[in-house]
């Protein structure tokens, strides 16, 4: 029966104390978290950390979670600060003047200091080119978007958010959103032209 | 709240191709650590003991029970009667009166006096030997002469609504409470009763009074203490060197 339930509601019902629910939204969301993760850390084993770091702050919100917004949108939104975090602690080569408060959410600079982040090694695009397949075909190519462009994309396909909901999550007007996604999806295009 | 406006840019054979081939999962470790998690959080709150009636209740009743025996001691207290002996009643009539005229202590001497033969007269009954009026006089002292140091000295009276001193007994009023005050610590009836009716020189010297059985009283002052003693010749306590010396 909670197989209906809305995410808001197995969430509310979870903060009640029914495991379940948690158990079922889990299990929605486990993948498309897990790879927007693995997509903009492109660390499976860092991925897997932030991962688990972002479900059991879902896990301590429980008691204060209000539905004021969809789940996923609620829950990507935290997937997102938590990887900002994990950019500033983990980022000593960028001045520290430059990087903008934890209240700061001008997230222009934010995504300029993604932006300026080294790749890592078995993501870089040479070496994922020496593999043929299409899912390393797109890893390859999402690697190669600009990280903005690439966040826009991933909370689209993976969290089914809106250009409202990105524009909210990302802290940026909505046209901006709109054209971050329409770059990275001709970009995608043109990389992947030979598989589509 | 899902759909996507219709200006949104799309690529259905992006996103198809996208959603077919991007198939990464978390491990099944990472799985369990999670879930795992979450009952715990949710057990810890629902194993959480529900405080018993005692823990809930024991401070409103401590302080309920504080209050009610703090009114009942405060009660008690306001209604324990006055009991006071016979002396002490004759007592706190005299100074009673004593402080409400000082003045006119002098002129109502007299008559006080006679009251006070006549209160210890009635409460002695006949087993006790009458005492004139002049015996009297220095055991009790004159109204308002009493030094504050030694009504300070004495115990609280159990009567409410009174001074200390009215409220003191007979036994307890100082025989000798004047400021000049040149005799003894003991009095001359306490002497005679004490002795048993022999001799008692310092109640004779001092006071010029023998009791009823004292054998000085045949012979005389002059003959017990062989000086008169005034005021102003008495020998200082310290045996016979002060009696020396008060030659």
């Amino acid at each position: 029966m909670q197989a209906d339930w809305s995410d808001e509601r197995l969430m509310l019902a979870y903060g009640a104390g029914d495991a379940d629910a948690f158990a079922m939204l889990y299990d929605r969301y486990r993948g498309s978290l897990y790879r927007y993760l693995l997509r903009q850390c492109g660390n499976p084993a860092l991925a897997e950390e932030l991962h688990q770091d972002v479900w059991f702050r879902v896990v301590n919100a429980r008691t204060g979670y209000e539905p004021l917004a969809r789940f996923s949108t609620w829950l990507f939104r935290i997937a997102r600060h938590r990887l900002i975090d994990h950019y500033r602690k983990h980022a000593p080569q960028i001045p520290a003047h430059s990087v903008p408060d934890a209240a700061d959410d001008d997230l222009d600079e934010i995504g300029d200091l993604i932006e300026r982040l080294p790749a890592a090694t078995h993501e870089m695009p040479h070496v994922l080119y020496e593999r043929q397949d299409a899912a390393q075909r797109i890893s390859l190519a999402l690697a190669d978007l600009p990280p903005l462009q690439r966040e826009v994309f991933l909370l689209t396909e993976e969290g089914g958010l809106t250009l409202e909901e990105i524009a909210q999550a990302t802290g940026v007007g909505r046209e901006t959103t709109k054209s971050r996604l329409r770059y990275a999806l001709g970009k995608l295009r043109h990389a992947l032209r030979d598989l589509l | 709240m899902n759909e996507v406006h219709e200006d949104s840019p799309k690529d259905p054979q992006v996103s198809e191709f996208y959603r077919k081939h991007a198939t990464e999962q978390p491990s099944t470790a990472v799985d369990e650590r999670i879930l795992a998690a979450a009952r715990v959080a949710v057990a810890d709150r629902t194993s959480r003991k529900v405080p018993g009636w005692w823990q809930r209740w024991r401070t409103p009743l401590a302080l309920g029970t504080t209050l009610v025996l703090t009114l009942s001691l405060a009660l008690l207290h306001e209604r324990r009667p006055v009991v006071l002996a016979p002396e002490g009643r004759a007592a706190s009539q005299k100074a009673a009166v004593g402080r409400a005229a000082p003045a006119a202590a002098t002129s109502s001497e007299q008559a006080a006096d006679s009251r006070l033969a006549e209160a210890v007269k009635r409460d002695s009954g006949d087993a006790q030997p009458s005492l004139p009026v002049e015996v009297l006089r220095p055991m009790v002292p004159p109204s308002g002469r009493v030094p504050a140091e030694r009504i300070a000295r004495l115990p609280a009276s159990n009567a409410v609504g009174e001074s200390s001193e009215a409220a003191l007994p007979a036994a307890a009023v100082p025989h000798n409470g004047t400021a000049g005050d040149w005799s003894s610590d003991v009095c001359s009836p306490d002497l005679s009763h004490r002795h048993g009716g022999r001799s008692c020189r310092t109640g004779c010297a001092r006071y010029g009074y023998h009791p009823p059985g004292c054998s000085s009283a045949q012979a005389g002052p002059r003959r017990s203490c062989g000086a008169t003693v005034g005021p102003d010749q008495v020998a200082p306590r310290g045996g016979a060197r002060g009696q020396r010396l008060a030659r």
